[in-house]
């Protein structure tokens, strides 16, 4: 995924889609746009960050989680995390050095706890009206509502990107229903989502062109979210 | 048994009511809904107290292995106290950690059916594990005297110990995100400050047994050698921390910044009252008493706040704050976290006191 901050306004129409989308309890946010200031007094810079999660190429997720329930798809790179084999015990929230984790079952951001209004059945953290359907919800890519006691995060939308094959770039308008939430949701089109190793994506495309960076690069994690400049 | 025996072991019976009421509360409401852990801060109080009787463990397990391996035969009276003291604090600091997971249910299967060989707490596990049992099998050879299994035992409680503390050790120094915890030290770390916690809590058994038991010249011999064993370990410790510490205050990466923001606490609290305090006390106060036990007490408390300032400290300062969130990120404790730390502690001093009580411990041989 590669993001425009030059186009991002803040607005987290984004945010808003993912959570939407995925059904996520209040501050449960697999999405966060960040608002940073950098630079001194005089010359500060101040700059949107949208943050989904980074599917790290070095994830340090998948290598601290004790039983694999944390792992990277081979064939493209998304880190998802298999709800029917977390423990819950969030050494991978420490791990993530970008905070894109969560454990929805803390005590409740709003009251009343949305999760007490609509109880969950069969071991489900809640069961919301409206929620991905039966096939679109799968617990081995941490897709729809968890189980009690597992940690979630961003997916990429996997249960949208997953029903195409992988092509060099996902269209918001023509593949409207193959592409993550939030990269339809953006009003700026500051979001590409496709293929980074294709030098015909557009993605590609626009990292080589205008120069993109990543999230502190320094630890060596190679996130696979690319903010262009 | 006397009165004061009886209410100490009434209120401990409390603590143990009242941990069960809560393991019960946290089975049917859930550990995330009644902790005061966020997303931002998922380790709280019980993941601190587990690092807390870990360390304090293998601490107990060091000073064992002082007394049957390094042939320090003075400390012969406290051998079986160390044994049984570190199987209680390791069980009980598993309990407080098991009491945190979300899926308890599936940490037996998962763990050997799914294992990451890259993962520190997979590797923890197995390690503390084979503690465990060690210090189990270690406990029988010494009830049934089978002198061979002891001497094997030892060797292998020394290894274990020294391998499940500094696994431990690494599922904090890997994590290069939060530099309040993040470094090849780390491990090292936890060892040195694992003989401190092991020393202060035999001493302190040991002067306690003298005030309500009475002296004898055997035991006054061992209490004198622990004092020397005590001071040695504070230094170990203090040495530790102080370097710890002027790395971390040395470093200007902002995930270092609790290093600058905690000096003052660390100044006044951790090294004055937590080391060179006691340290006055056991070189002025020679014989086993109160005034002794003092020195341990002090140290096992600043050590407790100072495992939970470190292990909630590596996740204060927020990763990729914004403007508007907090730079450091708030916690305190819940009342279902307190009353876990209670339950453990309760486990430890109830099976303990009366195992000493009952003169169990004196029967065996050593």
């Amino acid at each position: 995924m590669a993001i425009d901050l030059a186009k991002c306004v803040g607005c987290q129409a984004c945010s808003v889609a993912c959570s939407m989308e995925n059904t996520r309890v209040p501050g449960e946010n697999w999405h966060k746009v960040i608002f940073m200031n950098e630079g001194e007094t005089g010359t500060k810079k101040f700059t949107w960050y949208p943050r989904p999660c980074q599917h790290c190429t070095e994830a340090p997720c998948t290598k601290v989680c004790p039983v694999r329930a944390t792992r990277k798809r081979k064939e493209d790179g998304v880190v998802l995390i298999n709800w029917y084999k977390c423990l819950g015990c969030r050494y991978c929230v420490m791990a993530c050095p970008y905070g894109v984790r969560c454990y929805p079952e803390v005590k409740p951001l709003l009251e009343p706890d949305i999760k007490e209004v609509y109880h969950g059945r069969r071991a489900k953290l809640w069961d919301p009206p409206y929620q991905l359907s039966r096939e679109e919800q799968d617990g081995k890519r941490g897709t729809g509502i968890p189980p009690k006691g597992v940690v979630t995060k961003c997916t990429f939308c996997a249960h949208r990107t997953d029903r195409k094959e992988m092509t060099p770039d996902r269209d918001p308008v023509k593949d409207r229903d193959f592409t993550p939430a939030c990269v339809i949701a953006c009003p700026a089109s500051a979001r590409y989502f496709g293929d980074i190793d294709n030098p015909e994506s557009e993605v590609s495309k626009r990292v080589e062109r205008k120069g993109a960076y990543r999230l502190r690069e320094e630890l060596g994690t190679k996130p696979q979210v690319f903010y262009v400049k | 048994m006397s009165n004061l025996f009886k209410v100490w072991i009434g209120l401990l019976a409390l603590g143990v009511l009242l941990g069960l009421y809560t393991t019960f509360q946290i089975f049917t409401i859930g550990h995330g809904e009644l902790a005061n852990t966020t997303q931002l801060l998922p380790w709280g109080l019980q993941v601190s107290t587990y690092i807390y009787l870990a360390l304090t463990s293998t601490g107990c397990s060091f000073v064992y292995c002082l007394a049957t391996l390094g042939g320090v035969d003075k400390l012969k009276p406290i051998v079986p106290r160390a044994v049984l003291l570190a199987l209680l604090t390791i069980i009980a600091g598993f309990t407080s950690l098991s009491l945190e997971i979300g899926r308890l249910e599936r940490l037996a299967i998962e763990f050997i059916v799914n294992p990451n060989l890259t993962s520190p707490m997979w590797w923890m596990g197995v390690f503390y594990t084979m503690y465990i049992v060690v210090l189990m099998i270690e406990l029988a050879a010494m009830i049934f005297h089978i002198e061979w299994l002891m001497k094997v035992g030892s060797v292998a409680v020394l290894i274990t110990a020294i391998a499940g503390h500094s696994t431990l050790g690494s599922v904090f120094g890997v994590l290069e995100g939060r530099g309040y915890g993040f470094g090849a030290l780390t491990p090292i770390y936890f060892l040195m400050m694992a003989f401190l916690g092991g020393a202060s809590l035999i001493l302190l058994v040991s002067c306690l047994i003298s005030i309500f038991k009475g002296s004898n010249k055997e035991f006054d011999e061992a209490v004198t050698t622990l004092r020397k064993v005590f001071l040695a370990s504070v230094a170990i410790a203090f040495l530790a921390t102080v370097w710890r510490y002027v790395v971390g205050v040395w470093v200007s990466d902002p995930y270092y910044d609790l290093f600058d923001l905690g000096f003052n606490k660390f100044l006044k609290f951790s090294l004055l009252l937590g080391m060179i305090v006691p340290v006055l006390i056991v070189v002025f106060q020679k014989k086993a008493g109160i005034g002794l036990a003092l020195a341990p007490i002090i140290v096992l408390v600043v050590q407790f706040i100072d495992r939970n300032t470190l292990i909630v400290g590596i996740q204060k300062i927020a990763l990729l704050q914004g403007v508007w969130e907090p730079r450091i990120l708030p916690y305190t404790p819940a009342p279902v976290e307190i009353s876990v730390v209670i339950f453990v502690m309760s486990i430890i001093g109830i099976i303990y006191s009366i195992a000493e009580q009952r003169g169990f411990l004196e029967k065996i041989k050593h």
